[in-house]
């Protein structure tokens, strides 16, 4: 582990402004879940952490006009307890409680959980130089890969390990992103690009950027929503894959449902094939089948990980029966 | 279901003193040591068994090669060597400690008994005589030492154990829950049970780790160990631990050493992800060949079945 400078700023404009350092290697630390260990595992060597938890006022959920706002430093276990968020967003409850432990979702934050950087062994061995960290080749494509992309790899098939991401794009989120210049928004499905766009990140933040805010539409009455993740074990565990699924229901015919999917591809994997193949459909379990097959023939699993195949397949079905409970 | 033999023998030879001081106190030195699995209680409950004492009177000392020579903590053999030297040492104080009773008692030592920090007449326990009384006045603390006993050389003896599980499994994502395990086990003479029961828990949730997540994985191309770290390496986690239930047979088989006693290092380990797997193919009807049982193997598994005819 290097030593490095620590700064405490008092302000969003002052973060901005420690990013914008030249010739200095500057990370923004929220919880410090997954930061300290990139730091400690020898990955990233920091000249300067910045302690976002330092800035007053980044941690709230607000209902608005037209929109509840998640400050990006609030925790992510009270995201889980909020009682709006647990009458309105039942998919953000379902998939902010079963990230890692109660330690780390009390240390942890919603704007942290959505930047962290993937899990893929190879990429957090400090010895191993692939693809991601400047390499020329992914180690996973032909060496161990059990957890490893069934969508969109090739260049990397690091999985993003986000629980909450997969939900934020099936709620339609947008994210406010701060900067030297002001702000701007995404839409969260637009936040993460694939690692063709840059193999080096997974989004598209900018170095002098910091994502202050997440917003999300109001629910509608007839909404429905919820997350599935299969892990390996009872808790304490990274998406294998998982399925957050939101969807209008009139009865119980689908009238309109977005399906985003964890573990399986370098970003969050929304399957729009699956969602035109349900529109106007039961929320049955054999209809839910029958479109994740549409999706699950365009995978390309690798020589480990295609039992995940199966795995989306159930968890996209268990999903869609989950909304009529 | 499946079962476990194993020696459980002690080290013949094994030795420990015991020392009584002329306040009354008592100590025992062995030179062995305690990973976990209760040694010191053990010598403390023999000790104080033996003398009519209780196990916090005794006080313990080990983990030091000066003292009395033991062997390493291992093979199961830690309790049956340690064991019977502490008591052969203890017994030998007994002896002594009558001898002196039996002058104040003014009556054979054969009659007296140890009980209760006493040593008491065994035909009227109104006469007897507190044990530090007797010590009282010592010019010097007596010391007794004890050595383990030969195996008999007649008969083999084992461990023997069974284990039962109870496990639900997902056929849809290979996920297997263990519900319920119980374990019986004939180590001989219990020599304390909350030791020994945590004993078999131990063995239960290693076996039940090793034999649902624990998986070294190894890259051919960079030689090395993808998972060398607790996120990636799986272990079993609180809520992975079913309900538990040890048996003992308790069976004293006084020809085996002078405590009739037995070892429970392996034993309860040794079934424990075989009665797991058991219970798997009971509840699929395919077997899944190799530890760990992930879901990936689960489910390759239950596709073998179906392409059966």
């Amino acid at each position: 582990m290097n030593s490095f400078q620590y700064g405490k700023p008092t302000s969003l404009e002052q973060v901005t402004s420690f990013l914008a350092r030249e010739n200095a290697n500057v990370f923004v630390m929220a919880g410090g879940t997954d930061l300290l260990g990139e730091i400690k595992e020898g990955l990233i060597e920091p000249d300067l952490v910045i302690d976002l938890k330092a800035v007053p006022g980044l941690a709230y959920i607000k209902k608005e006009k037209d929109a509840v706002a998640i400050g990006a430093l609030t925790a992510v276990a009270d995201l889980a307890e909020d009682p709006m968020i647990r009458q309105d967003y039942r998919v953000l409850v379902e998939a902010a409680k079963v990230i890692a432990s109660p330690q780390l979702r009390n240390m942890g934050t919603v704007g942290g959980n959505l930047c962290q950087r993937p899990r893929c062994w190879y990429y957090r061995d400090a010895r191993v130089v692939c693809s991601k960290k400047g390499g020329s080749k992914c180690y996973a494509e032909k060496g161990r890969n059990k957890y490893h992309a069934i969508f969109a790899g090739g260049i990397c098939y690091a999985v993003y390990p986000s629980d909450l991401a997969p939900a934020f794009i099936a709620l339609e989120a947008i994210a406010v992103i701060a900067s030297p210049q002001g702000e701007r928004t995404i839409p969260l499905a637009e936040f993460y690009a694939p690692p063709i766009v840059n193999v080096r990140k997974e989004n598209v933040l900018g170095k002098q950027e910091v994502v202050k805010e997440i917003r999300i539409p109001l629910a509608k009455k007839n909404e429905k929503s919820t997350y599935q993740k299969f892990i390996e074990r009872g808790s304490w565990d990274f998406a294998v894959v998982s399925a957050a699924v939101k969807a209008a229901l009139s009865g119980a015919t689908i009238e309109d449902i977005r399906i985003v999917c964890g573990g399986v591809a370098p970003i969050p994997w929304r399957l729009k094939k699956v969602e035109a193949a349900l529109k106007g459909k039961k929320a049955t379990e054999s209809e839910a089948r029958k479109a994740a097959k549409i999706a699950l023939a365009e995978a390309a699993p690798l020589a480990e990980n295609g039992y995940k195949i199966e795995l989306l397949e159930t968890m996209i079905a268990r999903a869609v029966v989950a909304l009529g409970k | 279901m499946a079962s476990q033999i194993w020696p459980g023998a002690g080290v013949p030879g094994t030795l420990a003193d015991l020392r009584i001081y002329s306040d009354g106190s008592v100590e025992v030195e062995c030179g062995t040591q305690d990973i976990g699995t209760g040694t010191r209680t053990h010598i403390a409950v023999v000790a104080a068994d033996t003398l009519g004492l209780e196990p916090q009177d005794i006080s313990v000392k080990i983990g030091n090669s000066d003292y009395p020579w033991a062997p390493i903590s291992g093979g199961s053999l830690t309790t049956p060597s340690v064991g019977p030297a502490v008591r052969d040492a203890a017994l030998k104080a007994a002896e002594y400690l009558k001898g002196l009773a039996s002058k104040k008692l003014n009556t054979p030592p054969a009659d007296i008994l140890l009980e209760n920090k006493k040593l008491v007449l065994k035909t009227d326990p109104s006469k007897a005589i507190e044990i530090r009384e007797v010590v009282r006045g010592l010019p010097r603390p007596m010391v007794f030492h004890g050595e383990r006993s030969e195996h008999p050389s007649t008969f083999a003896f084992q461990t023997f154990g069974a284990h039962f599980a109870e496990v639900e499994v997902d056929t849809e994502t290979g996920k297997i829950k263990v519900k319920k395990v119980v374990a019986a086990h004939d180590v001989g003479r219990v020599i304390n049970r909350q030791t020994a029961e945590s004993q078999v828990l131990g063995g239960i949730i290693q076996g039940l780790s090793a034999g649902l997540f624990e998986e070294k994985l190894m890259d051919p191309e960079t030689g090395t160990m993808v998972n060398p770290n607790l996120h990636d390496y799986k272990i079993a986690t609180a809520l992975d631990i079913p309900e538990i239930i040890p048996i003992f047979a308790d069976v004293v088989d006084d020809r085996l050493n002078n405590l009739g006693t037995k070892g429970l290092g392996e034993p309860p380990r040794i079934p424990s992800s075989a009665a797991i797997a058991n219970a798997v193919y009971n509840a699929i009807g395919v077997h899944v060949r190799e530890i760990p049982m992930t879901p990936a193997k689960v489910l390759a598994a239950l596709k073998r079945k179906e392409a059966k005819p």
